[in-house]
């Protein structure tokens, strides 16, 4: 893929992919464990491994598999609306230092001046990846426009818009993020291994976006206490598919005995 | 401290867990000081309700004292020593659902809304102690909770009123008088109300609160349907009639009551073919709900009358008598309790003393004796109608 093809898929067109009827989903459920009630998302298969790092950037490759390609890509949409002013939504945005505060899979984002930032993303296998980006373009209140620069083990554009909503509820935002791994930072087998709806990790990301300016925080129960767990409570954390990646410890399997308390 | 968990179908346990601790900035930890079971509680403690996980801690009706306050709670709102009552709903007090007063459809608290979201399309707000699926946030049956927004849901309650008095208004006190408002009651309206457990009860007291003539309290249980017409209702023990729909009929000169409320919720019981199939169903996990009272109150209810219904339902469900519903031009309201909404206004009728919701309690006990409890409530033994626990009480039995 081409950096223009990857230009052209910034539309906001709906990529989620087909999800079962509410029935289906309640036919896992009915298996009666949490467990089943986490079987119901995605489309299952490789999920405990999607958890290894769950994250949109770590999701890319799965549309594409064919074995001859050596590059992967992955595009991530979302809409939400957030009940503050568009002002206060856009310019929460525009300093990119605060994305990762709601979207898992950043580890930071180092704002260099007014149009360039570096980023660091949580990778598969523990990796780090990085990229610089510039904002291409930008409309104060309207729109942010951004692009890693040429030569980045990453390619990665992001779109973002800001709308008043309908019926004074706020601002809507759109999003679309896309991201194409020309072969150099993942192997086309590991990113295969990993997440495959990026959209649905985008959406958490954007609940996240929007309990943080709306609340003031984003709702947790990471660290609460809770009586014995067994080694199937284990899995059902493991297999969270919107597991934070920054946090993997203490949630996977192998550690779910640290998580007992008697 | 210690914390009532939920170890599987049928088995609640007082577990040694840790102090809650702040998590969020809107925290709060409340040292709690009473708390209840639910018939909520019973649809856990049965397993029918999918999400729990072994080792959850449960309880969602407590109240207490604020020990801790987060660095983000508005300390003109709550501050540390305020004795308050916990409502079951968490909400933020910010999103378009707290504005319009629907509490319990708060868009952000809940931290699991993706499960919610593929089960229903969109999640309801946070609860205590009920589901991963609802949040999985640790609940009240214990000596201390965590109580995230702090600043939005716990009641302060005024001296001179007992916790016992109160701490209802942390659930089924609210739930009871919703489950009566949604009736869209008029003046001169006959009520029926399914289930006299708890909300029941507090639904039978509220319907004439709000103008209702006449209210008809339908149980199998006669010391329940004994409480139901001390509180003013006529009462129907619908295992000895032949048919519970011609007999509302023929109470109402074959009119049917004006609204019909269902207080049972998904583990109504019954005899009937439809019921023992439901019954099947459920045991087998093809579905979680036994919806025979709903059908009967599509049946019962009058034309153009309205169904409220504070009973909780898990899912699918089979044979509703859709057709039925519509020609009848009925009308459904449902959903958890709005909590904030009605916390305020009915500590006001209980400070003017127009009811003592300590009227519902038969039981008191310590923690170590609460896993029993679920059983006795479950199989209403011992005239078991609300258990109240006291979690630093030291266990009776030695
Ligand atoms: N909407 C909410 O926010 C909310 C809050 C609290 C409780 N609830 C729900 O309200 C319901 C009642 O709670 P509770 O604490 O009173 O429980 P409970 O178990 O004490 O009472 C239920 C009563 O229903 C009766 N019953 C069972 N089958 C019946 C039938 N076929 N016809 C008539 N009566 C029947 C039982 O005999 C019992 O007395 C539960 O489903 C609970 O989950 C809802
Ligand atoms: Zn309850
Ligand atoms: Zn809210």
């Amino acid at each position: 893929m081409t950096r223009g093809s990857l230009t052209r898929s910034t539309s906001f067109s709906s990529q989620d992919n087909h999800e079962s009827d509410s029935s289906a989903k309640f036919g896992a459920l009915l298996a009666g464990l949490g467990i089943a009630a986490l079987g119901l998302t995605r489309k299952s298969a490789t999920r405990v491994a999607m958890v290894a790092t769950g994250a949109t950037i770590a999701s890319f490759a799965l549309r594409d598999d064919s074995a001859e390609q050596s590059q992967s890509s992955s595009c991530a949409t979302s809409s939400i609306i957030v009940n503050v002013p568009r002002e206060r939504a856009y310019s929460f945005w525009r300093d990119f230092s605060n994305l990762p505060q709601f979207m898992n899979h950043l580890k930071s984002v180092e704002v260099s001046d007014g149009r360039h930032s570096r980023w660091v993303a949580y990778g598969p296998m523990n990796k780090e990846i990085e990229w610089d980006a510039e904002i291409t373009d930008e409309q104060e209140n309207e729109r942010i426009l951004w692009q890693s620069i040429e030569g980045s083990d990453i390619s990665m554009l992001g779109i973002v818009e800001f709308t008043e909503a309908a019926g004074k509820r706020g601002t809507l935002i759109k999003v679309n993020i896309s991201y194409e791994s020309p072969g150099g930072a993942l192997s086309n087998t590991a990113a295969k291994l990993l997440g495959k709806d990026p959209s649905f990790l985008m959406r958490q990301d954007m609940r996240r976006f929007k309990a943080l300016l709306e609340a003031g925080e984003i709702p947790t129960t990471e660290g609460q206490s809770h009586g014995p767990r067994s080694l199937l409570s284990g899995l059902f954390g493991a297999m969270n598919p919107d597991e934070p990646v920054k946090k993997n410890a203490g949630r996977s399997l192998a550690n779910a005995h640290k998580r007992r308390v008697s | 401290m210690k914390a009532i968990c939920w170890m599987g179908k049928e088995k609640m346990s007082v577990e040694d867990v840790p102090d809650p601790k702040i998590l969020n900035p809107r925290d709060a930890i409340i040292r709690i000081t009473r708390t209840c079971i639910c018939g909520s509680d019973l649809h856990l403690y049965n397993g029918f309700m999918p999400t729990m996980e072994q080792g959850d801690i449960v309880g969602h009706e407590f109240m207490g004292e604020v020990v801790e306050v987060g660095s983000g709670v508005n300390r003109e709102k709550l501050k540390v020593g305020d004795r308050v009552v916990v409502p079951f709903t968490i909400a933020c007090g910010n999103c378009f659902f707290c504005n319009e007063q629907l509490w319990s459809l708060c868009d952000n608290s809940n931290p699991n809304y993706w499960i919610a979201e593929e089960m229903m399309g969109n999640s309801p707000s946070g609860l205590f102690g009920y589901t991963h699926m609802m949040g999985g946030y640790a609940g009240g049956q214990a000596q201390y909770a965590r109580v995230p927004f702090a600043d939005v849901g716990p009641l302060k309650i005024p001296e001179g009123l007992s916790d016992e008095q109160v701490v209802f208004l942390s659930d089924i006190f609210p739930t009871g008088y919703m489950g009566a408002e949604n009736c869209n009651i008029r003046p001169g309206d006959t009520v029926a109300i399914w289930g006299c457990g708890p909300v029941g009860l507090f639904a039978i007291k509220s319907a004439f609160l709000l103008g209702a003539e006449r209210v008809i309290a339908i149980d199998r249980f006669p010391y329940r349907l004994q409480r139901a017409k001390e509180a003013g209702a006529e009462t129907i023990n619908y295992e000895q009639v032949d048919d519970l729909v011609q007999s509302l009929k023929d109470m109402t000169g074959s009119m049917g009551p004006d609204s019909c409320c269902d207080a049972v919720g998904m583990e109504a019981a019954g005899h009937t073919l439809p019921f023992m199939i439901d019954r099947a169903k459920q045991v087998m996990r093809l579905s979680f709900d036994r919806p025979n009272v709903f059908r009967q109150c599509i049946m019962a209810c009058r034309k153009g009358g309205t169904i409220s219904m504070p009973g909780v339902y898990g899912g699918l469900v089979d044979k509703i008598p859709l057709g039925q519903f519509m020609n009848k031009g009925l009308t459904l309201k449902t959903g958890q309790t709005h909590m904030m909404r009605y916390m305020k206004p009915l500590l006001e009728l209980i400070e003017q003393h127009k009811i003592d919701p300590s009227f519902v309690i038969s039981h008191r006990v310590s923690l170590d004796e609460a896993p029993e409890m679920y059983k006795t409530f479950r199989d209403k033994q011992d005239e078991c109608t609300k258990v109240v626990i006291d979690p630093w009480a030291e266990s009776k039995a030695a």
